[in-house]
């Protein structure tokens, strides 16, 4: 009788076709609302919020976002989302520049395709770092070396068969796995050079260009130096000299970052390097815009109130600025990752061992004039490299769109 | 003018000082013993030491660091170290070969850019244009080194078209630098396309745009009489300020094509620890880079009235 029953409840449950026709479809639909909201996540961080809100309330805004943009996409209302940053404003209260700019960068759909590109080369660099992701990565069999792209090599003594879907390399590394842990180190160089260069150019644009005098002299100085020598010669010369210095390895072999962080040398001496030599344009930009604002009515009230130096510049002038550094930030960042790439092929980044985007080509060109081309190792790392680089140039474009309201129309 | 320009040059004297800063304490200080990179890791230390003497890097820094100075006002740094030939010479030869590439190529690269970036801002928005931008765009991502290898791949070794590697001297070596110039244009043009597109939209919302179309000109007049004017001076700063890195040439390309430019001698010059001709190549690419910069503001003052040179 039971039996019945749940026979019953199962057939009048829409029969299988609607299953199987029904469930994929609520699992798309879940997927992209979720892969949308979650592509949303760090412009919403962005915005200026309430004044009050604190960090919680801000990290459960955003979860509570993120949940019933799922559950709207999934009841087939997604064409009525609540506004995103879930706070309506109040009657009388102007929008703000991030919010419009926000609102200007969610209605462009490059912008929005590029963010979901870039914050899926975030999940696989996270997850690859985290250890989801070509967990494996080292333990290559002598055997399969040169796997074409989707051949499985024959079952070893375990009987496991590996398949490799975009072949191997010499030492029989799965290329996909070393593709996507180059994705992490990539995501790393950028994000922390760029992070280093862009701070060091904001703090000296900003004294150079408020308080002028021998501060904006010296500094002024220091950048034309710095680009006045080639900058790929500069950048050579510089991981040169670090590399072949056993007293800076010797060094670095003792810090926490090597030891406890497992930070590679190789890594290390790129983000510092590229990170100390590229805020030239940054801080060209914010000490124009400095010097632009320091003498205007906002920064003299502010004077006459009895504010700090600091607060001044940090409160006041900086925010005004602060949508040009976003700007320059993204282009640091690819630019990072593609000195990455030229400096590991020319011998002077990372270690040969090491995964990188860098590494791949350089292997891959020398594998391109084998009888047997292997292509696959070199068109992967150029594809993924080419992905992130292409998806970030056209963000950086949709910024310049959303923020900069001299260019708006 | 003259004053301006005096001033000038005579403001640029500690940004050389800089140069020769930055490089001193790269080599000299931080780096470790030529003597050693030269004779490698095998050279008694008396051999080391003998050497060291010769080279004058034996010496106190101070004492080391006043000879460079010498040298880079007497504008002669002596021999090099590994092929022990004068580094005037040397840099001579490799002159010719880097701007035989990056000469031709960064014209022809101009031309087209230009036409192109023209072309775009009259249709603007329509299918071309956003074509031509979406084109350059992905173009600006591919990596350099990918444009390099695959062409090299492709059109020399693979469809054997061009010659895969060489160079020559003479009228018959313009075969060798085909593919090179093809690269670096391919390399160039999404990026110039961009600014120079940028640069002529500017210049067509301007008032006085709108005052000649009220007139009643025609748009060809428009186009190429006031606004090319107008659009041409960032333009043309931009290309000024990029002159001197065209004399120091393109490493990878260099390196690829076997051509013994200024460019991959400075590479192997840092790879072999041969001061004398790392000091002379940062040396003279900075005092270029400070002429041109200088030309380039002194142009910008030229093509354009309202600005005065203070």
């Amino acid at each position: 009788m039971s039996d019945a029953s749940h026979n019953v409840y199962r057939a009048s449950w829409l029969g299988w076709p609607a299953r199987v026709i029904c469930w994929p479809i609520a699992a798309l639909y879940v997927f992209f609302g979720a892969l949308w909201r979650l592509a949303a996540l760090p412009l919403l961080a962005l915005t200026a919020g309430d004044p009050s809100e604190s960090g919680i309330q801000l990290g459960a805004r955003l979860l509570q976002d993120f949940v019933l943009g799922g559950l709207k996409y999934l009841s087939f209302q997604h064409d009525e989302l609540p506004p995103l940053s879930g706070r309506t404003r109040k009657p009388g209260e102007t929008p703000g520049p991030w919010w419009e700019a926000k609102r200007r960068l969610l209605k462009s759909h490059v912008a929005m395709l590029s963010v979901i590109v870039f914050v899926l080369y975030l999940y696989v660099g996270l997850g690859a770092q985290i250890g989801w992701l070509a967990p494996d990565f080292k333990e290559g069999q002598k055997q399969a070396e040169f796997m074409h792209p989707g051949e499985s090599a024959p079952a070893d003594a375990d009987g496991n068969e590996r398949y490799y879907s975009l072949g191997s390399d010499q030492l029989g590394r799965d290329i996909l796995d070393l593709a996507i842990r180059g994705t992490t180190t990539a995501l790393w160089i950028g994000l922390f050079a760029a992070t280093i260069s862009s701070i060091l150019g904001m703090i000296l644009g900003s004294l150079a260009g408020f308080f002028g005098g021998w501060v904006d002299d010296l500094i002024v100085w220091a950048y034309t130096t710095l680009s006045a020598i080639p900058y790929l010669l500069l950048l050579i010369a510089i991981s040169y000299v670090f590399k072949s210095n056993p007293a800076i390895s010797e060094w670095y072999a003792d810090t926490f970052l090597y030891k406890n962080w497992d930070v590679s040398p190789g890594l290390f001496r790129i983000i510092v390097i590229i990170g100390l030599t590229s805020w030239v344009g940054t801080c060209r930009i914010v000490r124009a815009e400095f010097i632009k604002n320091r003498d205007r009515d906002y920064v003299l009230a502010a004077r006459s109130l009895g504010f700090s130096t600091p607060r001044i510049i940090f409160r006041h002038i900086l925010p005004n600025v602060f949508h040009l550094v976003l700007i320059t930030f993204s282009l640091l960042f690819i630019g990072a990752i593609k000195f990455e790439v030229i400096l590991s092929f020319l011998g002077l980044g990372l270690e040969p061992s090491e995964a990188s985007w860098g590494n791949m080509i350089s292997k891959g060109a020398g594998e391109l004039l084998r009888a047997d081309t292997v292509w696959w190792q070199i068109t992967a790392a150029t594809v993924a490299l080419f992905g992130i680089v292409l998806a970030i140039n056209l963000l950086s474009d949709a910024l310049r769109d959303a923020l900069d309201p001299r260019l708006r129309s | 003018m003259w004053a301006y320009i005096i001033r000038r040059l005579l403001q640029a004297i500690p940004t050389v000082f800089g140069v020769t800063l930055i490089v001193f304490i790269l080599f000299n200080v931080v780096a470790d013993n030529p003597a050693v990179t030269l004779l490698g890791n095998k050279a008694t230390p008396e051999a080391v030491e003998a050497l060291s003497k010769e080279m004058g890097t034996d010496k106190s820094l101070p004492a080391q660091y006043l000879q460079f100075l010498k040298e880079a006002v007497l504008f002669d740094f002596g021999d090099s170290w590994k092929t022990n030939r004068p580094v005037r010479d040397m840099l001579l030869e490799g002159v010719g070969p880097s701007l035989s590439v990056t000469m031709p190529a960064f014209l022809l690269a101009t031309l087209i850019a230009v036409a192109l970036a023209l072309f775009c801002a009259f249709y603007r928005d329509s299918f071309a244009d956003r074509t031509t931008v979406i084109f350059s765009v992905a173009g600006m991502s591919i990596s350099s080194l990918a444009y390099i290898i695959f062409g090299q791949y492709f059109i020399a070794f693979e469809w054997n078209l061009l010659p895969i590697f060489g160079h020559e001297g003479s009228i018959r070596g313009v075969v060798f630098l085909i593919l090179p110039w093809v690269i670096w244009i391919a390399l160039s043009v999404g990026q110039e396309v961009r600014f120079f597109r940028t640069a002529v939209l500017e210049e067509m919302g301007q008032d006085y745009v709108r005052t000649a179309a009220a007139k009643g000109l025609g748009t060809g007049r428009i186009l190429f009489k006031h606004i090319l004017k107008n659009a041409m001076i960032p333009v043309i700063t931009r290309l000024v300020i990029s002159i001197p890195f065209l004399f120091v040439g393109s490493l990878l390309l260099e390196k690829f094509f076997g051509i013994p430019g200024l460019g991959d001698m400075s590479y192997t010059a840092i790879t072999q620890q041969d001061f004398p001709v790392i000091k002379a190549m940062t040396y003279f690419s900075a005092i270029a880079y400070i002429v041109f910069n200088l030309v380039s503001d002194i142009l910008y003052a030229v093509v354009d009235p309202r600005v005065r040179l203070r």
